[in-house]
């Protein structure tokens, strides 16, 4: 399971490096962020039920009109709880709302639904028992990017995410900071 | 930037992190005293697998919840299967779990206060099994009374004397496997140590012989010291074996 997270990891990073050295590097007049795509990766932090997990986090968004953009997040964490090995693959997709684009220190709310799929496994005496579940919910939160140049700023996001399970609702917070790359002109 | 638009978001982001660390609260009181049970719920589908394989789809009772018997203290499962009790009183405490308000099975737990239970069970079939569970204690010398009652060896305490009377099923008289009486399962026997002494039947002298005669379906008496014990197996470091010969 730890080769899978270290796997996952090195792909996410390395989609967003190759994305990123594959975009146009043309400045904005006066320095200022147009709308364009952008595309976020960096650590991630989740309370799922009562279990404290980490991972990355990989999210895209393209601008709509005016200061929506769609966003599509895609979360991996990963930790052990009680002796067993949680894992929690998450997609979501919503809409961003973007206060003060352009400017240095730029906050942002959004909405997403999605699903998150929490896998379990044990080792006991040798033998691995394991479980699957997949959950669907919705996500809400914000966030701010402090721009440090052109293209790149970095991010801190907070979510809240709300998970439906068989006879259970989770509702267990995010937190997530890395490093944005935007696209376009 | 203006100051009032920064403060803003800072309130929304702030009431959002507030919220969600308010939301999953167990209801039992959160004291540093007592014992705290942190565990895992499996669902009915869960797979168990030699090697590590692909996890199947489970399909989860319903809702699951753990209640500690005797006392106020109740918490909901969690959509993912993870639940915490804190605040459980030291001692001989048992736990109930319920699906949708239906008891499915017990689990009794030994505990000092300010240990850490840790357990492991999957609903099947609307029935309850112990997967693992594990009590650690602040002190880590073996305590007795840290020893969960879980354990293979009916009353048996982890660091205490035991005596158990029964028959090999494996090994030789270094180490063996035994069935013994009020156990639910083999119970490790490691011998090397011990002394051995045949009793009844016909004279045997010398120590050799005795030792020789500890093979597969030999009745033995071994007196030692419980090392370990779970729900799944035992070790038992025996200071003396007897064989009973026929």
């Amino acid at each position: 399971m730890r080769s899978g997270r270290v796997l996952a990891s090195i792909a996410a990073l390395g989609l967003a490096a190759s994305l990123a050295g594959a975009a146009p590097r043309r400045a904005a007049p006066g320095g200022a962020q147009r709308p364009g795509p952008d595309l976020f990766g960096g650590y991630s932090y989740t309370h799922a039920g009562e279990a404290g997990l980490n991972g990355w986090s990989l999210v895209g968004s393209y601008p709509l009109r005016g200061e929506l953009s769609l966003v599509a997040d895609l979360s991996g964490h990963y930790g052990s709880f009680a002796g067993a090995d949680l894992g929690q693959l998450a997609f979501m997709g919503g809409v961003r709302w973007r206060a003060r684009r352009g400017h240095r220190l730029s906050p942002f709310a959004e909405g997403l639904l999605g699903a998150a799929r929490t896998s379990t496994s044990v080792e006991v005496i040798g033998a691995s028992v394991e479980d699957a579940d997949t959950d669907w919910g919705f996500g809400f939160g914000g966030g701010v990017d402090y721009r440090l140049g052109e293209r790149w700023s970095v991010r801190a996001l907070v979510h809240l995410r709300v998970l439906w399970g068989e006879g259970a609702t989770d509702e267990d917070p995010r937190f997530s900071v890395g490093a944005v790359y935007r696209f376009g002109p | 930037m203006d100051r009032r638009t920064l403060l803003t978001w800072a309130a929304v982001l702030a009431a959002v992190v507030v919220g969600a660390c308010g939301g999953d609260s167990p209801s039992s009181p959160s004291s540093s005293a007592g014992v705290v049970v942190q565990g895992v719920v499996l669902g009915d589908g869960a797979a168990v697998s030699a090697s590590s394989g692909s996890p199947v789809a489970a399909a989860k009772a319903g809702k699951v919840t753990v209640k500690v018997d005797g006392t106020s203290i109740t918490v909901d499962v969690s959509a993912n299967g993870t639940f915490e009790l804190k605040g459980v009183p030291g001692g001989t405490f048992t736990l109930i779990f319920l699906v949708d308000g239906v008891e499915i099975g017990r689990v009794v737990v030994s505990a000092e206060d300010g240990s850490e239970v840790k357990i492991v069970v999957q609903v099947k079939d609307s029935v309850l099994v112990l997967v693992e569970i594990k009590v650690e204690d602040d002190d880590p010398s073996p305590s007795p009374s840290a020893s969960p009652t879980a354990c293979i060896v009916n009353g048996g305490r982890v660091g205490q004397g035991i005596e158990l009377e029964g028959n090999v099923s494996s090994g030789n008289a270094s180490a063996f496997e035994m069935t013994a009486a009020g156990a639910t399962g083999l119970v490790d026997v490691d011998s090397s140590a011990a002394s051995f002494r045949c009793i009844g039947g016909a004279k045997t002298d010398t120590d050799a012989e005795c030792k020789a005669s500890v093979q597969t379906g030999a009745k033995v008496h071994v007196r030692g010291t419980l090392r370990t014990c779970s729900a799944f197996d035992a070790v038992v470091t025996a200071a003396e074996v007897k064989v009973q010969k026929d």
